[in-house]
């Protein structure tokens, strides 16, 4: 059944009901005595609160947020902190590529290469340096993203990666332009008497990596501390 | 000896037939408090963090709010019953103190019974408000079809508290009723417990340490129970009507 046909059956459901009451109240349905209308009410009152909950059910309902489980979200956490791990080892070959957002490369004009951070979480974003044997300027530059979940909300698509921009020798990365996402979320349970949220973790929160192969006769400058050792 | 005699169920029926049509009247109030419900409903309980410069805001409704204005509703009909008005609709029968408590007990459950079901179906219609009218996404949850054991025992659970409430409530009442002096003495030695670390404990024990909430259910309906044979003990040395 359509949305539209849905909506109809939904907003005819007062209507009747509205009519009833009315005929009811007008007299020309008969009654003896407010007794009697009181039962019509409950009577009206179950059946309607009964048929909407039905409906709801059936309703189709998008788009839809995913809700990972406690042991999904620990599962995110641990390959994280595998990732970070490894990265930090700089076992390369190991490091799960699904985290691997994009890669570049930059010709450097000096020895000098700054790295610079415009927002207001710079904990959000670490650079790894990999020293190599070279005499080039250039530099090699992998830009990694851990799992983000929070709430156990499936959103990561929705958390727009920070950009790293080069202007001249100075890497700026990028915070997200801000941006407000809210959920509805509806719950069947009894919470009053329960101690529902019993969930040890509810957050991942990931970090974008910037994995920098830098020839060893460069300095890096790093004012904001950026650098992950 | 009289010329026809009537058997104690018979009795409680025909006052629990009389006295569902006599409160018939407190389906308004109901659909009043569960109206306030679910329009405390919207955004219950909120929840909101931010990452890279991105807010989530994660706003759940729960049946709770409901449930807890139900809860009040429950609690001052258990007490009005026992008022002196109510009390004399009993001398409509030929009746027992011990008749018109089991009528009582039965009635309120029966409105609990029909409280306990309503308020839950009743935050599904700002449900589909909400689905219509915000803009906001959704967050998947188990729905009636997905579990519905746990749908009934929640619905059961509410049940059973609006009961134990009523409960209070008729206890409360019969306390005033019998001497206005009693009800506070009780009064304050309920909350001198509840100050005390044993009581505490005890009720961590009844109320918070279940590990489902069936045994919760459970041990509620027993406190019911309990509270409704007390309330009839003392009831039983009332008054009668001159």
């Amino acid at each position: 059944m359509s949305n539209t046909w849905m909506i109809f059956l939904i907003g005819l459901i007062p209507v009747v009901i509205g009519i009833l009451i009315v005929l009811y109240i007008t007299k020309k349905v008969k009654y003896k005595g407010s007794l009697r209308l009181n039962k019509i009410v409950i009577m009206i009152y179950f059946s309607l609160l009964i048929g909407v909950g039905v409906v709801y059910e059936i309703l189709p309902k998008e788009p839809i947020v995913e809700q990972l489980s406690e042991e999904q979200l620990q599962q995110l956490q641990t390959e994280n902190e595998v990732f970070e791990a490894k990265l930090l080892k700089q076992e390369e070959s190991k490091l799960s590529q699904k985290f691997l957002k994009e890669e570049w490369t930059h010709e450097l004009s000096g020895n000098t290469l700054t790295l610079g951070y415009i927002g207001n979480d710079s904990y959000s974003t670490k650079v790894v340096v990999e020293w190599i044997d070279s005499t080039a300027q250039k530099i090699e530059g992998k830009v990694y993203r851990s799992h983000i979940n929070l709430y156990g909300l499936k959103i990561e698509d929705k958390i727009p990666l920070h950009e790293a921009e080069w202007t001249g020798n100075e890497l700026v990365i990028h915070e997200p332009v801000e941006q407000e996402f809210t959920f509805e979320q509806f719950s069947n349970e009894l919470n009053v008497f329960q101690q529902t949220d019993t969930m040890e973790i509810r957050m991942v929160r990931g970090r974008t990596y910037i994995h920098l192969k830098v020839p060893k006769h460069i300095e890096i400058v790093d004012p904001l501390g950026l650098q992950m050792y | 000896m009289f010329l026809s005699n009537i058997s104690l169920t018979s009795l409680v029926l025909s006052q629990v037939k009389f006295k569902l049509s006599a409160y018939s009247g407190l389906i308004y109030s109901l659909i009043i408090l569960q109206v306030l419900g679910i329009l405390f409903a919207t955004g219950w309980s909120s929840s909101g963090t931010s990452i890279n410069n991105i807010s989530i805001n994660l706003n759940i409704s729960s049946i709770d709010s409901g449930f807890i204005f139900v809860s009040l509703l429950a609690i001052s009909v258990g007490n009005l019953i026992t008022t002196r008005a109510y009390r004399y609709d009993d001398f409509s029968f030929v009746a027992t103190r011990l008749s018109s408590n089991i009528a009582n007990c039965i009635v309120l459950l029966i409105f609990s019974c029909y409280a306990g079901v309503t308020t839950y179906f009743s935050v599904y219609l700002m449900r589909i408000f909400l689905t219509f009218n915000s803009t906001n996404e959704f967050v998947e949850g188990p729905t009636i079809l997905d579990d519905p054991m746990n749908s009934l025992l929640t619905i059961l659970a509410m049940i059973i508290f609006l009961w134990m409430f009523s409960s209070l409530g008729y206890i409360a009442g019969t306390l005033f009723q019998k001497h206005k002096l009693l009800f506070f003495g009780a009064l304050v030695i309920i909350i001198m417990l509840l100050l005390t670390g044993t009581w505490i404990r005890i009720s961590e024990i009844i109320f918070v340490e279940n590990s489902s909430l069936l045994i919760l259910v459970a041990k509620t309906f027993g406190i019911a129970i309990l509270i409704f044979a007390t309330s009839t003990a003392i009831s039983n040395r009332l008054g009668v009507r001159v």
